[in-house]
């Protein structure tokens, strides 16, 4: 956490929430932790890029919310994927995987 | 708070802009809070910790903005696209939840069917009997006129004609006023069948008054009557198929009834009823006939009177008028007893009778049936709601909001409702018709009965009902999981949990329990009604063995006495001849059949003021009739075959025309004269020599006081038969008719039945009434101790901890059985005693269904307290065993 985190390329944010959230359902703070343990912290996901993106993403319906209480027994709010975010999730990964493939095809070009 | 915020949801308003914000603003602090709190826990002081949380966040306000942004325009689209989905997807959990408890959904669905269905059919009834219009022209302005207090032959329904004439005169309230009468029936012959008709004959001017026109040909005019009477006929829909096939050219054609040929001039409407009466066939009244004969004839009570009202007149304004009127009538006809005495009775409720008390018990019998049995399934949902108390916690506590899961639960009711009720309506259809075909003698004929679009929309109200009856109190209990309870320390041990729900079904089974001896008490009463109904000594035997039927003779070819009284006789020798015949009797009136006449009755030697005659009922009498009627003899002898025409005329009299005339005894061998000894009405004097015992009409008749005259001395050609077999009367009719055609081939044999039938036919209507609140009180007493076994069971299971912990510290058993048992016994006791309350309340309006008991008969209710606390003690017992059975170590090792 010392080292100072990536900065993310514009859209990555949705795809991570989403692909976290596959994982189980869970609230904001959760999600961030989650990608900083995953990524040994090198991604760090930035709070207010955090909420814009689950508030902008239950907008189109690729997540849900509900009221719930967290493991300290506090008021928390959960998301989770809907069956169009699942969805979208699988497309975006295949694209984005295509599109890193064929970057590194440039990069790595010798 | 968070209920405020369930139902809010649960009933999907929009969230308010101030409410997102707050909700925003919450869920961005929690996160802030999150992390200053993990800062804290890697020492950095808490002022500090908050601030670095804040910093690291990044822009909080453009965040906040932006959230609260998407979240208005997330909320816009909120409503419909979730109802949908959270609806498909409690749709598909009440649909898991059905087929992993399979006998759970069984036992919901088809008692709500049974249920709904039950309540549908009665429902179907009353609309036809009770909400349906007749079908006449403004039929709230016709009334059956009564005379009250009834006559001393407590016939209260006839008026003479001179009464008629002088009120369709006088009563200024009356629109028109119209007669019927003589249905004594007719025989149809056509050369190759002989058929009896069911007739009346009607005033010319009824189809005016009831307002109901035929529908093909035309009605009656003054000028079908000659000097002989009439000689034309108006038949119904129904004879007209049945007897000419609906034949287009009916109107015109000649018939021969009673052999006398007549011409049909009209059919009526299919919907036609008879107004207070059946018949299939209905002939002009001679009235201006009438009004010319007899001084008897004109001042007999012998014609049912139909009165329409002006437009406007109420109901109160009429009974002053016909009181006036009446009055004015008094006067002028002081020699006819109770002359004037006009009670009006709405057609409706003349036609209806109390089939109305019979109709509405039956409906709010089973009305209370369902009101238990949603009771009841309520409890199921209830204590199943309980049990998976621990599973909607956890459900929770992942988020599933409270709502939600009331959502889901009024879901999985309104599913078992609507299941209900389209099997309930499937099986109302079916039910409709069997009830019909059962009631059919004990419901009056207004029109067909069946389920039509009122009905359903009936079903589907109660359905609907149901639903939300059977699902709101555990959608309520599910409101108050409670997390911490649920998922921490409490969530197992259910010695607290379950105090509300408990207490809240001990309300429901103490209800069930209260409505259960309501019905109970009903059904008792009904019950007693109905043995002292058929305790009541007629005077005759009926039984199975006693077969009776009628044989007309028609004038036409009977009117010689000798030919008639020579084909009675050998058809009664013939027919005593069969094997199994034990006697045959025959008389011109049968007292079951009523239609018996009043006649003056004086003792030869008595001076008897002629105005002031009293009057007994006359009938006929065969040799045989009281042997084969099953009516004793007391003293004298009975007629014999030398009481015939040119011999002594001689009578026998029933006892209490015996204990009234001549109370020191005597009455045999003395001499008697019938009619008023006015002109034209003073009879040759009579011999008395047998006294009878009594009879009645019905069971729920007077005893008549009665003189009989011999057959062969008097009418001579018969009319109602009576034959006693040695076994089952009804096998002797194939043999009886045969003889009849062998006789006389135009000679139909007339409804043939047992006395038993008769009987039955008399009290079907109280006997369907008890039948019905007897299975609703049975269905009623098991569901109620179904409720307290379970709400019982769950109590036991709660304390099971508490239990343990007793017998641990060597509680004796039966002190434990009766810490459960008191604990029922508080319910059973509200329940019970508010049962009591409630009968004792609505008992009343059933008094006019009971005979030989009253409304408040204490043996009734006593048996039907002690019934109610009997069952729900039993039911107590099995979870009071299981209670004792509590092992200690078990109950404590169960935390």
């Amino acid at each position: 956490m010392t080292s100072p985190a990536l900065d993310l390329m514009p859209g990555t944010v949705d795809i991570l929430v989403l692909r976290t959230l596959a994982w189980e359902a869970m609230h904001g703070y959760a999600i961030a932790q989650f990608v900083r343990n995953r990524t040994g912290g090198a991604i760090g996901l930035e709070s207010a890029a955090l909420y814009q993106a689950l508030h902008r993403l239950e907008k189109k319906r690729l997540v849900r919310s509900w009221w719930g209480v967290s493991e300290t027994n506090r008021r928390a709010k959960f998301y989770e994927l809907t069956t169009t975010g699942r969805k979208q999730l699988k497309d975006q990964s295949t694209e984005l995987r295509a599109y890193v493939a064929a970057l590194f095809a440039v990069l790595d070009a010798k | 708070m968070h209920r405020h915020r369930g139902i809010r949801r649960f009933l999907r308003l929009p969230r308010s802009p101030a409410r997102i914000r707050a909700d925003v603003d919450d869920e961005l602090r929690f996160d802030i809070e999150m992390r200053a709190n993990d800062l804290e826990r890697q020492g950095i002081p808490p002022e500090a910790a908050h601030a670095r949380a804040v910093a690291e966040f990044g822009d909080l306000e453009a965040t906040r903005r932006y959230c609260e942004e998407a979240d208005m325009s997330t909320e816009a689209h909120f409503g419909r696209a979730t109802i949908l989905s959270d609806l498909r997807s409690d749709l598909s959990i009440t649909w898991r939840t059905m087929r992993r408890t399979p006998a759970f959904a069984l036992v919901v669905g088809t008692t709500l069917a049974l249920g709904i269905g039950a309540n549908t059919t009665v429902f179907s009834v009353v609309k036809r009997v009770l909400i349906t219009p007749l079908p006449y022209r403004a039929p709230e302005q016709l009334y059956r006129l009564y005379t009250s207090p009834s006559s001393v032959d407590g016939d209260n329904d006839k008026l003479s004609a001179l009464e008629i004439v002088a009120l369709s005169a006088d009563a200024r309230s009356l629109a028109g006023v119209t007669e019927f009468g003589n249905y004594g029936g007719m025989t149809f012959t056509d050369g190759r069948t002989a058929e009896p008709w069911g007739t009346v004959q009607v005033g010319p001017n009824f189809f005016d008054v009831i307002g109901v026109r035929p529908r093909i040909g035309r009605q009656f005019v003054a000028e079908d009557i000659g000097p002989n009477g009439a000689r034309v006929v108006i038949i119904t829909h129904q004879l007209w198929q049945r007897a000419f096939g609906g034949d287009p050219g009916i109107v015109g054609r000649r018939v021969q009834l009673n052999n006398i040929e007549m011409t049909i001039i009209g059919v009526m409407p299919e919907s036609f009823v008879g107004p207070t009466f059946t018949a299939e066939a209905l002939l002009p009244l001679p009235f201006a006939n009438i009004l010319r004969s007899s001084p008897r004839n004109v001042r007999s009570r012998a014609w049912r009177t139909i009165v329409r009202t002006r437009a406007g007149v109420s109901e109160a304004a009429l009974n002053t008028d016909l009181a006036t009127a009446g009055q004015r009538v008094r006067a002028q006809f002081p020699e006819i007893k109770n002359a004037g005495v006009f009670r009006p009775v709405s057609l409706h409720a003349a036609m209806v009778g109390n089939a109305k008390t019979v109709l509405l018990l039956v409906m709010a019998g089973g009305l209370l049936v369902l009101v238990i049995t949603c009771a009841n399934i309520a409890g199921l949902f209830l204590s199943r709601g309980a049990a998976r108390r621990r599973e909607l916690g956890v459900r929770a506590a992942l988020g599933a909001g409270r709502s939600r899961l009331v959502r889901q639960m009024l879901t999985e009711s309104a599913v078992y409702g609507l299941v209900g009720g389209a099997a309930g309506i499937a099986l109302a259809v079916v039910m409709t018709r069997v009830f019909v075909g059962l009631a059919d003698s004990s419901l009056p004929h207004l029109g067909e009965i069946r389920l039509d679009g009122v009905g359903l929309a009936f079903a589907a109200t109660i359905a609907i009902l149901c639903g939300l009856a059977v699902g709101v109190a555990p959608a309520i209990a599910a409101t108050r999981v409670d997390l911490r309870e649920a998922l921490g320390d409490g969530g197992s041990r259910g010695a607290s949990s379950g105090v509300t729900s408990v207490r809240g079904r001990r309300a429901l089974v103490a209800g069930q329990l209260a409505v259960a001896v309501v019905l109970l008490v009903g059904a008792g009463l009904l019950v007693r009604t109905f043995t002292a109904l058929t305790r009541t000594p007629l005077g005759y035997a009926v039984d199975a063995q006693t077969l009776t039927f009628r044989v007309n003779l028609p004038y036409a070819r009977y009117s010689d006495k000798s030919s008639s009284a020579a084909l009675v006789a050998s058809f009664v020798e013939r027919v005593r001849a069969l094997p199994g015949v034990r006697s045959v009797g025959y008389t011109a009136v049968a007292p079951w059949n009523g239609g018996m006449m009043g006649v003056g009755f004086r003792v030869d030697g008595r001076e008897v003021d002629s105005s002031a005659v009293p009057s007994v009922e006359y009938a006929t009498a065969s040799e045989e009739f009281f042997q084969a009627s099953g009516t004793p003899l007391r003293a004298g002898r009975a007629f014999t075959p030398n009481d015939r025409v040119g011999s002594p005329i001689v009578a026998m009299v029933s006892e209490s025309v015996a204990r009234r005339f001549w109370p020191n005894g005597g009455a045999v061998g003395s001499r008697i004269r019938l009619g008023t000894g006015a002109p034209g009405d003073n009879g040759e004097p009579l011999e008395v020599v047998g006294v009878v015992g009594d009879v009645r009409q019905s069971v729920m008749g007077d005893i008549v006081p009665t003189v009989y005259v011999a057959e062969r001395q008097w009418a001579g050609h018969g009319g109602e038969f009576v034959v006693r077999a040695a076994d089952d009367g009804a096998a002797l009719i194939p043999g009886i008719k045969s003889i009849l055609h062998d006789l006389d081939p135009q000679l139909p044999l007339i409804f043939p039945r047992t006395m038993r039938e008769v009987l039955d036919a008399t009290i079907a209507r109280q006997h369907l009434a008890m039948i019905l609140m007897a299975s609703f009180a049975v269905l009623a007493v098991v569901l109620a101790a179904l409720g307290v076994y379970s709400v019982m069971a769950y109590a036991v299971i709660g304390r099971t901890r508490e239990f343990g912990i007793r017998s641990a510290l060597g509680a004796e058993r039966w002190s434990i059985v009766r810490l459960v048992l008191r604990q029922g016994a508080a319910t059973t006791i509200v329940g019970v005693g508010c049962g009591l309350l409630l009968a004792t309340l609505v008992s009343k309006y059933v008094a006019s269904l009971l005979v030989g008991v009253t409304a408040h008969d204490v043996p009734t209710f006593t048996l039907a307290a002690l019934v109610l606390v009997a069952v729900a003690t039993a039911a107590c017992l099995a979870p009071a065993r299981r209670a004792t059975r509590v092992e200690p170590v078990e109950a404590l090792r169960a935390e």
